[in-house]
């Protein structure tokens, strides 16, 4: 609910970026964004499609971390 | 489990009219899972981080519902106001500026909305009254010039249907022209026979809302006012404003109605923004007992609820969020009984008149919609 994943970005093309998510690649837009983004930040993306915060790594792991402990991913 | 799951929307079509829609719910993640056994400040930090759409929303909740847990009382919730009533006009812009021309095959101004973005992300970040001015002042431009096209001024004297749709015809802005395309008939349905949800006072949120919070586990992902499925958001809080009640006497909760609503309350959000109200309206909470909290906070989809249950050592043992998505999503609710029954002489026209209705309803998820051929 209301959810948005922290993606990484993994190929940035411009104003568009692929990103990727617990094993998931999407496109997505960059447009929206305030800040500048580069290879292997993580993003949060919004339903259209279009990335509207980025995240810092720290905080994106420990989200990350949570939601696959709740998705029930193995652990480091 | 995809975490940012969908909703699905499967339409049933005879070659004439959509005989038959559902609706399935996308899949919550349960907010207790996430903050179970964490301490009430960490969890306050944790939820508008996993919880990001709509994040100040979020944030605003989580930190009243926890004081109110915690046996205190909410700190900043000034502040909170503030960030939640810009966020919501940020995402009403939005509305208009991308979502709405996209389901009506325009281009849409993104750059402007970015442009917004980063103005609000300098007043969130300054918190001074200077930056919080500026914004608002950027955001009244964009509306009066780039939706309105006429002064704000000007569009608070609009009272009745005749002048709509004198501004209608005249206007060349894309909102107007998508808008006028709603008028002369696009928009002209969507009522499912919802109720249009009462305004959030105290009293109906404790004595109406929360026993079916409490009592009913299945509350968050279809939630009820006492049984009754309701439609949350922009119509529902802009109700008995003249032009609206109008129309929803004449057609009931429309598509038109829905998106016209959205731009009386930008209107009212911008004299917010400038001039916050003494008190709070938008984030409210009460303590409900020993070691609970609760926080119902308007965001531009509708009433977000949140309730926070902590034990004698201050940590999480249950924490619940309701959003208006599910609200207006609820599988039996406005967006299923309005396409029930909608004429569409193709699948591709079902398919379109489902897509402007979900816009209308605006879910803060995706969704895909199947038709099938009954």
């Amino acid at each position: 609910m209301c959810m948005a994943i922290p993606s990484r970005i993994v190929e940035l093309a411009g104003e568009m970026a692929t990103v990727e998510a617990f094993g998931e690649l999407r496109s997505i837009s960059l447009m929206l964004m305030n800040d500048e983004v580069a290879l292997g930040d993580y993003v949060l993306v919004q339903a259209g499609g279009f990335a509207y915060d980025r995240v810092e790594h720290q905080v994106a792991q420990e989200a990350l971390l949570i939601l696959g402990r709740v998705i029930g991913l193995p652990q480091a | 489990m995809n975490l940012e799951a969908k909703i699905h929307i499967k339409l049933h079509w005879d070659g004439r009219r959509i005989c038959r829609a559902e609706l399935r719910p996308r899949p919550l993640v349960r907010a207790t899972e996430v903050v179970r056994g964490k301490p009430a400040g960490q969890a306050a930090a944790v939820i508008p981080m996993l919880f990001s759409i709509c994040g100040k929303a979020q944030g605003a909740a989580a930190a009243v519902a926890l004081a109110f847990a915690q046996g205190g009382e909410p700190t900043h919730t000034a502040k909170w106001e503030r960030l939640v009533l810009a966020e919501a006009l940020q995402e009403l812009l939005w509305r208009f500026l991308l979502d709405l021309p996209k389901v009506m095959g325009g281009q849409g101004n993104a750059a402007l909305l970015a442009s917004l973005r980063k103005s609000l992300a300098q007043a969130a970040a300054g918190q001074d009254e200077a930056t919080w001015q500026t914004f608002a002042a950027q955001a009244e431009t964009a509306l009066s010039q780039a939706i309105l096209a006429m002064p704000v001024a000007d569009w608070r004297k609009l009272t009745d249907l005749e002048q709509l749709s004198e501004w209608l015809h005249r206007s060349d802005t894309e909102t107007a022209r998508n808008l006028l395309e709603l008028w002369n008939g696009a928009g002209r349905w969507g009522d499912g026979g919802a109720v249009l949800m009462p305004s959030a006072s105290r009293e109906r949120i404790l004595n109406e809302v929360l026993p079916g919070l409490e009592s009913d586990e299945n509350f968050a992902q279809r939630p009820h006012w006492q049984g009754r499925v309701m439609e949350t958001g922009s119509l529902a809080r802009m109700q008995t404003h003249p032009v609206l009640v109008q129309l929803l006497r004449q057609e009931g909760a429309s598509i038109l109605a829905r998106f016209l609503a959205r731009l009386f309350e930008m209107v009212e959000l911008l004299d917010w923004l400038r001039k916050p109200a003494a008190k709070p309206h938008w984030v409210q909470g009460a303590a409900l007992g020993q070691g609970i909290g609760l926080a119902w906070v308007q965001t531009a989809r509708g009433l977000l609820l949140h309730r926070a249950e902590l034990d004698g050592q201050g940590d999480v043992v249950d924490y619940r969020i309701v959003a208006p998505t599910e609200w207006n999503f609820h599988p039996a609710g406005s967006c299923v009984k309005a396409l029930t029954g909608n004429p569409a002489t193709s699948a591709d026209e079902a398919r379109r008149s489902a897509e402007l209705l979900v816009q209308a309803l605006d879910p803060c998820v995706a969704y895909t919609i199947e038709v099938e051929h009954a």
